[in-house]
């Protein structure tokens, strides 16, 4: 996998509904990693990125919810960066040896 | 001519027609059910959905119209049918075609257009034009159709089915410009296949995906919320997202859920399941799979034996041993004679000559094994090696070594399904003995410079001891933390990448042993004049 391709995206959504959310919530939890009750860490390739968008869309009221991607670069990138938190911090998938 | 085909001929879809008119190996391709994850058809899919939602029709405005001619000869849908006042339709498709590109009607959209509306005023109603519509430019441009553009289309249906007809694939296209716009490239390799140095860049992204290793014993791993959980004894060892996964390796005693393996499958995932140490006891592959009329091919030509792929592939095998001796160890003499083993091989006569050839280059490479090693760690570690030992493994290396072989017939065996083939049908290996022919054909090139460098540098650099491992009564176990140890190592090896030494470009060592398969594949379905086993320098 090249580091290149995947990006790093940071998704935060505001939805009012029960149902909406869970199932927004659940759709974002089988691509990436919950790091606060709404926010979500996804390192994905452009091609499953637009899936998930199309998958979202289909999910939400547009009219009244809304979701925020930001971009927050390559994976290259992110390795001279880190996410900071104070306080309880949640582990992020990553891409290292998949052994559980 | 599609009037000598027959009435009772298979129709013929307009998208496979489409194809067609843009390269006949790509309508081959899809027609064989070979599917690619690329961008590009992530937004076409995307560009389609209003054709896939007949919820969008006004009553001007039809959408998702399926189409039918048995004149001829084609099935498909409208993404869009237009009215007029009186009734007259105008057929609209949709594409998608990235800005920085001129909004072109091409040739086979054309072609596509052309069958549409045929099809339409086939079934009976008036048809008065045809259109693009581009979704990313936002532009619809009209297409005028003269005779010649119709009797081109009905030209084109007939050569689809002369295309799906055929016994063999048709041939890549050579240095072809379409090549770098087609999502197919993947699978179709038409650069790789003249064997020689790869010069045009065309960028092909690895999976952001990864294989799965489970290896909790008494663990049981299940899906929930779109993850996969594992737990023991109600506690919850981890949990990963399962669009990241790309193949579940299963270490002896842990529990997958019906549900989990039913959601791999239905995702064309493969599950392999091994023993704790190394033993691959079985697989799980979807029901459906691409190149279902080559397999069959596969199976005459494992019949009638391929000699030459045969050499290729004990050819290699030795000179990656040679290769790592050079490297690693400290044996001159041994590596001389590999080398001249291997250009033995690719004489051989018969596959008995070359399973001599090969046992004699296996016993020679394991007597110097023990020079890869750093002195100091054998000496520290008081480690042993003379000969090599199946079952039961008689040391910790040749436990370790167990372990690794069987990780990489998980990946050949991975590779061998992504492209179509059977396992069991192989052409060094022989079919009678009920093992995975093809796949052990394959695992034979990568021994060397993948499982056998795993296992030396994990002692070299002390990420495996010797106290990790118990012996009993002769065999040898590995212990729960070399087991993860040489996992990891073994995954980093995979998903690193290496100058391919016959296309020059960098490559990660999985995707070259999907390569090394779709080139077994080439040979079968006669794309390819001849395979090339993989020689690391």
């Amino acid at each position: 996998m090249s580091l290149d391709d995947v990006r790093r995206y940071l998704i935060a959504y505001d939805i009012s509904d029960d149902v909406r959310r869970t199932n927004v919530a659940k759709k974002l939890e089988s691509y990436g990693d919950r790091v606060q009750y709404s926010v979500f860490i996804v390192d994905t390739c452009p091609a499953k990125l637009l899936r998930l968008r199309t998958q979202l869309i289909d999910l939400i009221d547009q009219g009244t919810d809304s979701i925020l991607f930001c971009n927050l670069g390559t994976l290259r990138d992110n390795q001279s960066r880190t996410l900071d938190v104070i306080g309880r911090s949640r582990t992020i998938t990553d891409h290292g040896p998949a052994i559980l | 001519m599609p009037e000598t085909l027959g009435e009772g001929r298979d129709l013929i879809p307009i998208s496979l027609v489409a194809h067609q008119a843009f390269c006949p190996r790509r309508a081959w391709l899809e027609a064989m059910g070979e599917t690619t994850d690329t961008h590009q058809v992530a937004v076409g899919t995307e560009a389609h959905a209003p054709a896939d939602d007949p919820t969008g029709s006004r009553s001007q405005r039809y959408r998702a119209v399926d189409v039918i001619s048995h004149d001829l000869g084609v099935i498909g849908r409208c993404d869009t049918v237009e009215l007029d006042e009186s009734a007259a339709m105008t057929v609209v498709e949709h594409k998608a075609t990235p800005v920085r590109r001129r909004p072109e009607v091409t040739e086979p959209m054309r072609v596509q257009v052309a069958l549409l509306s045929g099809a339409l005023a086939d079934m009976g109603y008036p048809v008065t034009g045809q259109a693009i519509y581009f979704i990313n430019h936002r532009t619809r441009v009209d297409v005028p159709l003269s005779e010649e553009d119709k009797a081109f289309a009905r030209e084109t249906v007939a050569a689809t089915a002369r295309t799906l007809a055929a016994e063999e694939a048709p041939p890549p296209l050579e240095d072809d410009r379409r090549c770098s716009r087609c999502s197919h490239i993947t699978v179709c390799l038409p650069d790789e296949r003249p064997l020689a140095p790869v010069t045009r860049r065309i960028v092909v992204a690895d999976p952001d995906t990864q294989v799965l290793h489970l290896t909790t014993p008494g663990s049981r791993a299940y899906v929930t919320r779109g993850r996969i959980e594992v737990s023991k004894s109600g506690e919850k060892l981890g949990t990963f997202p399962i669009e990241r996964v790309q193949g579940v390796v299963v270490h002896g005693n842990v529990d997958l859920s019906s549900g989990l393996i039913r959601e791999l499958l239905w995702r064309s995932l493969s599950v392999v399941w091994c023993t704790s140490t190394g033993r691959v006891t079985g697989w799980a592959r979807a029901a459906q799979g691409p190149n279902g009329g080559p397999r069959l091919l596969q199976h005459l030509a494992s019949h009638s034996g391929r000699i030459d792929l045969a050499r290729q592939f004990v050819s290699a095998k030795v000179a990656n041993q040679a290769t790592l001796l050079r490297r690693h160890g400290d044996t001159p003499l041994v590596v001389a004679r590999l080398r001249e083993l291997q250009r033995e091989a690719l004489e051989a006569p018969s596959l008995a000559d070359l399973f001599g050839i090969e046992g004699d280059a296996a016993a020679r490479y394991f007597e110097s094994f023990l020079t890869m090693l750093r002195p100091r760690v054998v000496a520290a570690e008081e480690l042993t090696f003379s000969v090599r030992t199946r079952r039961p493994a008689r040391d910790p290396i040749n436990a370790a070594l167990n372990l690794c072989y069987g990780l990489l017939t998980a990946d050949a065996l991975r590779a061998v399904v992504a492209c179509g083939l059977d396992p069991h049908a192989g052409f060094l290996h022989s079919s009678g003995r009920n093992k995975p022919a093809l796949a052990l054909d394959l695992v034979e090139e990568f021994r060397a410079p993948v499982a056998d460098s795993v296992v030396i540098n994990a002692f070299n650099n002390g990420e495996v001891r010797a106290r990790d491992f118990s012996t009993v009564l002769g065999s040898t176990r590995i212990g729960e933390r070399a087991r993860k140890a040489l996992i990891a190592g073994y995954e980093r090896r995979v998903t690193g990448t290496f100058r391919h030494p016959i296309f020059g470009y960098d490559v990660t060592w999985r995707r070259a042993m999907e390569i090394q398969a779709r080139l077994v594949l080439g040979v079968v379905d006669g794309t390819q004049p001849q395979y090339q086993g993989i020689k690391v320098r």
